[in-house]
């Protein structure tokens, strides 16, 4: 029984991608809506 | 069904920054009314320079309404007019403006005053001008062989 169950798989780096990415997305949003706000 | 751990976590963060910019969007459009430029009201286009605010181009003082002066301007090929517009700093601005032949910009370099002028349309858009300077007006939008000479001048005065 124990033998057929998966490893689960090394997701590790993958993650890291998506915080790096997910990160830049957040930042740059923000930047550029305090640019529209402090614009008239 | 199984989701890794990690799965969990990006799952959760992609759908919360979505939840958190639609609230921000949402606020700022609902509450505080920002909106695109509007283009609910119609002209024709062959009549411009006969029908009132447009035969009378310029900065206008305003009694009574939620902005304190009407800045009215008319794009045509190549050029605006009036070509030079002087506003007191800190005061509510209403610019309406429109087009008489083809499809011109109206953006305001260095602000969120960015504008589309179609033919038989009439833009608008409201701000309280709070920066001193000279911004220059420019057109956006490739309107033919004089589109780059194009310009006309805001100036914000104390």
């Amino acid at each position: 029984m124990s033998k057929k169950q998966e490893k689960e798989p090394e997701l590790k780096g993958t993650l890291y991608s998506v915080l790096f990415i997910g990160t830049f997305i957040l930042v740059t949003w923000f930047m550029a809506f305090y640019l529209f706000i402090d614009r008239f | 069904m199984h989701i890794h751990k990690y799965e969990k976590w990006w799952l959760t963060l992609g759908a919360t920054s979505l939840v958190v910019f639609l609230i921000i969007v949402g606020i700022s459009a609902f509450h505080y009314g920002s909106h695109p430029p509007s283009a609910k009201v119609y002209i024709d286009p062959e009549r411009v320079d006969e029908i009132a605010p447009f035969n009378n181009p310029g900065v206008h003082k305003v009694e009574g309404k939620d902005w304190d002066y009407e800045v009215v301007f008319v794009a045509s090929a190549f050029y605006y007019n009036p070509p030079e517009i002087e506003v007191p700093f800190g005061s509510t601005v209403k610019f309406i403006a429109t087009t008489k032949d083809v499809v011109h910009g109206f953006q305001v370099a260095g602000t969120n005053i960015n504008m589309m002028l179609e033919p038989g349309y009439v833009s608008e858009y409201v701000t309280t001008v709070d920066k001193a300077g000279e911004f220059l007006i420019l057109c956006n939008e490739y309107c033919g062989v004089g589109h780059s000479t194009m310009t006309s001048m805001l100036k914000v005065v104390e």
